[in-house]
């Protein structure tokens, strides 16, 4: 097929790094970019990196700016029914301990920018509403969990220890059914069918909250999956295109409208939402909400053909005027506006670090 | 040592019906077709219910040929029924005589169904309504043409000199899985014939 | 009513002294040598022996092929395989783990052991048996011999169209991928009725329901879930492969099709084959907690119950694999309920083995020891399940690396490990020798640390945003720590296996000479000489209990009546397991093999011409006619 040994041609080499600002930004015919934009990849790309590299300034800016600083989970707005204080504390331990566990080896492979880009693309840190309410429903589940596993291999290692092996013990052809232990099965069987009845309510409950909402949203944007590269399509009068980046105003709800140009694809930034699967034939929906503007990576999540692991996106949230101004400009007729794209990530990330 | 409790030697080495073990593999068998016979069913209605295109696609089929193979196909159950019955009572010539009629009926359905693709309105390529009809028309062809090739086999086989003991239970074997062959039909014929036309 | 054409004077058992009687059914039932003879076996242990080496040469193989990934992964922005060797790897390893080890390998034991457990002198339609042998190991050889030529499918083990389709994977791949699935189908299904057939209808007298090994309940249980779940992905990949050559339009959303049809056929096997892939695990668990505790399971009925119940819930949850394609919500939220159910079985299950324990006097062999490390990894990876249960949990996890850490936590620890065990376990029967318990234990520490160390930072991964089916990742994303941890945990567990397989040549040549029973155990398997005689047994036994050799009974009742120079085994009524025919066991042909033969000819030949169905089955019908025509000899009775 032609089709195939054109994309077969396209030489990806180094991965994108959320680091780094999405190149291939702006407004895209997409038409003509449909093969045009990965096999330019490659020349972008050098246009790009060297110009990071005379400015060590600016690289460093923007990893700083991936970053997002800690403490901003403080500022993230909380809606959640259970007790979150004991969650938040388990949530930080165990980033706490993710990063020591991977930090020296990370280290010692030369990646120090670990714990500022894991930021970026993590279904542990939440930026937005969503992915807040399932990383509260996460860390709930594993707190249950874990207990049960505890009780679990608890029994096992008192089974073995109180009556250990005596050799050549004659075995007895009955099972012993004490009372106790009919007991203990009752107990068991009660309590893993209210556990997992409490989860599944637990489920429901956030199901509901984060899927529930009938109301449209006052911004939709059409995002149509191509292999490998995403089309992104502002509706309405004065609607335009971007590739591989979708740029909203943070603070508010938009919804995605997902559908493909080809195969099955996934639609996944896991800092703010769960992902949700681009099907031929289908037009599937999915909100997602940034509390605060920042850049957020996302990748595809279902597997569609050889450059599936490149196929990824970033979804930046600007301040809510920001965002106007830049709407405008992309709604007015020429410019040259790939270059402007760049540029206003890079205005983002210097605006975020003066703060 | 090995105490001997119970003797064996007086049981038979044949029986009929579920007794024996291939009448078990025969139905473990009519399981399995069964579940694929209901999965493509099941496909069918799914994209009936959820593809829009379907109604536009799905063209009735001809109702000729059909009735005349569902008719023969029911109909045959009773010169089945009667070769279970002549098998059980070990009646050579009668085993005989309603197994080379099963294999004429079966070859006949054969024909019919082979007639019914000539008049299909839809081809497999078409959509995916015309790949279901094909692919379940098909694969209930396919039971029949087995099946009257076990026939023909025994029927060969009970005019040789093995036309004896084991054969007879054998015989009601392959008249167990016609049953299977008959009842299949059915709901397909509903699905593919009557359904559309609602 | 065919006492009157007995022949008067056939020898029976009851004629012959143990000596004797030994040396004729040896000949009666002993498998001729030769090419030919090798051929033509229909006995169950060699074919089960012959299953169990194939599908542990798969594991090998998809091992080493999970290795190289482990090593493109191992750091960020490697280049030591591309983005289209590394599909092919995850393609290959995942389908080979599935179809041509995880399934086969439960039916290896299940064609050993089954016939063994309930005493009777071969499988249910042994013909069947080496012809699905046969057929599985062509399936397998077909998909391996394209590997080797660059014929590689690389859209994963689950083949989602439409990516699957000819528009956007043109070569003969997903081809070779569909027919391989229609070969290990055949022969699982084969070997399924197979076993329902032995354990309803040939268990030894006296066995009655409620006296039948868990092991056989379990495989019973396995059995039927293959029996209903496998015409499901026969069908669908016989409709893909129809779309692929045929240009049917089953999948083709614009033709009336639907891509989602193929998910739901798909899974509706696919869930189920998870079952199937873990119920022999648990077959063995109960049967090496029975005997390293010196006493039966502790609750049969429940035990019994909790297999039904999950061969019945393994259908009702194939949904859950499909949360994120954009269902309806409540539709989703019926499949978390279902999905959560069936944890419940599930735990009743590690209840009663657990129970066992207590009540027991455990004796740390290897084999118990490996069922731990099952009781620790298999937990773990339930209870990871029970998240992905959850719709909204799902959307985040759902195809990332927390998903590939949950089954191999399931897999590995639910089969992998209670299988390892099962080997040290029986071995001793297929052998006669031991396995050195020594490097057993030094496999297990490899095993265990090695399993954790690979797959335990999978989970982080998967959190961290890291998808499944990637063939690389970006350094400055932070994944090569726990990436490099992993591929090194992955190493020693692949280590492991070198020493499993070295023990395993030297035992069987320098293994302490093991007895018929040497762990003392329970079942019949233990009742006959190891490695056993090709009759199985030289009298068939009859049981007054559940616990035929722990009732040490001396005197051990017999049946007998059969006679010596046929190949007769008995067959009893469902419940009491009452004798009811002495039938006629098929002897060795040569016919299965060329008729398995034949239908990978045809089934090869279709990838290429629809005609070669045409031309092959003709061929396929011969053969079978050939099979199943009934031999002079056998007229006798
Ligand atoms: C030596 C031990 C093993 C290692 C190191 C290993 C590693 C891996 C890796 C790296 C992947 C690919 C992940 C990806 O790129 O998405 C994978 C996928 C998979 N593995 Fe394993 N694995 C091992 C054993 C097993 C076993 C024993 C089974 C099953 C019984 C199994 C079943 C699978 C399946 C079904 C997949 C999915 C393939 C796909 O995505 O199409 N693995 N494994
Ligand atoms: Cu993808
Ligand atoms: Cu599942």
């Amino acid at each position: 097929m032609k089709f195939w040994s054109v994309h077969k041609m396209q030489n990806f080499e180094a991965g994108d790094c959320p680091g780094h600002p999405p190149w291939h930004s702006g407004r895209v015919d997409a038409a003509k970019q449909k093969n045009a934009a990965n096999k330019k990849e490659g020349e972008k790309r050098r246009d790009v990196e060297p110009w990071l590299a005379q400015d060590p300034g600016v690289a460093s800016e923007t990893h700083r700016f991936a970053s997002l600083a800690p403490d901003e989970h403080n500022n993230i707005e909380r809606h959640h029914t259970v007790p979150h204080a004991l969650l938040h504390l388990l949530s930080h331990a165990a980033e706490r301990a993710r990063t020591l566990s991977a930090g020296p080896i990370s280290i010692a492979v030369g990646s120090a920018a670990l714990s500022g880009c894991a930021g970026v693309q993590s279904a542990l840190d939440p930026r937005g509403e969503q992915a807040h309410t399932l990383a509260v429903l996460f860390w709930t589940f594993t707190a249950v969990l874990a207990l049960v596993w505890f009780l679990t291999m608890a029994g096992l290692i008192f089974a073995l220890a109180h009556r250990r092996n005596r050799r050549g013990e004659p075995a007895q052809p009955r099972a012993a059914v004490k009372r106790p232990m009919l007991i203990a099965f009752c107990v068991m069987l009660a309590s893993s069918t209210i556990i997992l009845s409490g989860l599944a309510v637990l489920s429901f409950g956030a199901q509901k909250a984060i899927f529930g909402s009938g109301a449209g949203a006052a911004l939709t944007i059409s995002v149509i999956g191509h292999q490998w590269w995403w089309q992104v399509r502002y509706e309405g009068d004065g609607g335009f295109e971007t590739a591989n980046e979708i740029r909203i105003p943070a603070g508010s709800p938009v919804d995605i409208k997902l559908t493909t140009a080809d195969v099955i694809h996934s639609f996944w930034i896991p800092s703010l939402a769960g992902k949700l699967d681009l099907i031929p034939g289908k037009s599937n929906e999915l909100r997602i909400q940034a509390s605060k503007p920042g850049v957020y990576r996302g990748q595809c999540a279902e597997f569609c053909g050889q450059q599936h692991a490149h196929m990824a996106i970033f979804v930046v949230a600007l301040e809510p005027r920001e965002f106007e101004r830049w709407r405008a400009g992309q709604a007015a007729p020429v410019k040259p506006t790939a270059h402007l794209g760049r540029q206003g990530v890079f205005t983002l990330a210097l605006l975020e670090n003066a703060q | 040592m090995a105490r001997s409790v119970i003797d064996v030697s007086g049981l038979p080495t044949y029986a009929f019906g579920s007794r024996v073990t291939p009448w078990w593999g025969t139905f473990s068998f009519c399981l399995l077709e069964g579940t694929g016979f209901a999965l493509g069913i099941g496909g069918y209605l799914y994209l009936a219910v959820t593809n829009s295109h379907w109604a536009k696609d799905a063209v009735p089929l001809n109702l000729v040929w059909s009735a005349v193979f569902t008719i023969v196909l029911v109909a045959s159950t009773i010169p089945n029924f009667l070769i279970k019955r002549a098998a059980m009572r070990e009646n050579l010539r009668s085993v005989r005589v309603l197994l080379l009629a099963m294999s004429s009926v079966g070859l006949v359905l054969v024909v019919l169904r082979i007639m019914e693709f000539s008049v299909l309105p839809v081809r497999w390529s078409d959509n995916a309504y015309g790949s279901f009809v094909w692919l379940l028309l098909g694969l209930h062809g396919v039971h029949v043409l087995t099946d009257v090739a076990d026939t023909l086999v025994l029927t060969v086989l009970m005019f040789t000199r093995h036309g004896t003991g084991k054969r007879f239970s054998d015989a009601e074997d392959n008249a167990f899985y016609w049953y299977f062959v008959v009842l299949s039909w059915l709901p397909l014929y509903a699905l593919l014939y009557w359904l559309p036309r609602l | 009513m065919s006492l009157a054409s007995e022949e008067p004077h056939a020898t029976r058992d009851s004629d012959l002294g143990d000596e004797e009687l030994r040396a004729r059914l040896r000949k009666t039932w002993g498998t001729n040598g030769g090419l030919i003879g090798f051929l033509s076996t229909v006995d169950h242990k060699v074919i089960g022996i012959r299953y169990a080496v194939t599908s542990f040469a798969f594991l090998l193989a998809g091992g080493v092929l999970a290795l190289i990934m482990r090593l493109q992964l191992a750091r960020p922005d490697n280049h030591l395989v591309g983005a289209e060797l590394y599909n092919q790897l995850f393609t290959m390893h995942g389908t080979t783990m599935m179809f041509l080890f995880g399934v086969p390998v439960g039916e290896a034991f299940a064609i050993y052991l089954v016939p063994l457990m309930v005493g009777t002198r071969n499988i249910a339609f042994p013909r069947l048996n080496a012809f699905s042998y046969y057929v599985y190991l062509f399936g397998g050889l077909m998909l391996w011999g394209g590997f080797a030529f660059s014929i590689r499918p690389d859209v994963g083990w689950f083949s989602y169209v439409p990516l699957a389709n000819l528009d956007f994977t043109p070569g003969k791949g997903p081809d070779y991928w569909a027919q391989m699935i229609t070969f290990t189908e055949v022969a699982a299904l084969a070997v399924s009725v197979e076993i329902v057939v032995t354990v309803l209808k040939q268990r030894a007298p006296g066995m009655t329901l409620d006296r039948i090994p868990l092991f056989v309940w379990t495989m019973l249980v396995h059995s039927f879930i293959i029996i209903f779940a496998m015409p499901a992905v026969m069908l669908a990949s016989s409709m893909l492969i129809m779309d692929r050559l045929v240009t049917t339009q089953f999948f083709n959303a614009d033709a009336g099709g639907d891509p989602l049809l193929w998910q739901h056929l798909f899974w509706f096997f696919g869930h189920p084959e998870v079952y199937i892939i873990f119920l022999p695990g648990t077959a063995f668990v109960s049967a090496i907690v029975a005997t390293f505790s010196r006493r039966p399971v502790f609750g049969y009925l429940p035990m019994v119950l909790s297999l039904i119940a999950i061969g019945f819930l393994s259908f009702g949850l194939w949904v859950h694999h499909m949360f994120v394609t954009g269902l309806p919500q409540v539709g989703a939220a019926f499949f978390t309920a279902s999905s959560m159910a069936i944890a419940i079985p599930n735990g009743v299950q590690i209840f009663c083995w657990i129970a066992t324990l207590w009540d027991g006097k455990p004796v740390l062999k290897t084999p118990l020891i490996f069922v731990l490390g099952f009781f620790f990894i298999f937990v773990t990876g339930g209870l990871s399940g029970v998240m992905l249960a959850s719709v909204p949990i799902d959307t985040q996890v759902h195809d990332t690396y927390f998903v590939v850490a949950h089954f191999h936590y399931v897999l590995i620890g639910g089969t992998l490990f209670p299988l390892v065990g099962a080997v040290y376990y029986w071995f001793p029967k297929l052998t006669g020798r031991l396995m050195d318990e020594r490097l057993g234990k030094w496999q297990f520490a490899l095993a265990f640390i090695g399993f954790n160390i690979a797959f335990f930072p999978m989970h982080m991964l998967g959190l961290l945003g890291m998808p499944r089916r990637v063939y690389t990742y970006p350094a400055e994303i932070g994944w090569g720590g726990l990436n490099l941890l992993a591929s090194a945990g992955a190493l020693l567990f692949f280590a492991s296996f070198l020493l499993m397989a070295y023990n395993l040549l030297v035992s069987a040549r320098k293994g302490a000479l093991a007895g018929d029973n040497p762990w003392d155990a329970d079942t019949l398997e233990w009742a006959t000489t190891s490695p056993p005689q090709p009759q199985n047994f030289d009298r068939i036994p009859c049981l007054t209990s559940g616990s035929p050799l722990w009732s040490r009974d001396d005197d051990q009742p017999v049946v007998s009546g059969l006679k010596v120079d046929e190949r007769e085994l008995v067959v009893t009524s469902i419940t009491e397991a009452r004798p009811d025919i002495r039938e006629e066991s098929p002897a060795p042909s040569i016919w299965p093999f060329v008729a398995a033969l034949a239908t990978a000819a045809a089934f090869i030949g279709s990838i290429y011409t629809p005609w070669a169905i045409t031309w092959g089955s003709p061929v396929v019908a011969l053969a079978l006619v050939a099979w199943f025509w009934p031999k002079t000899s056998e007229e006798n009775a």
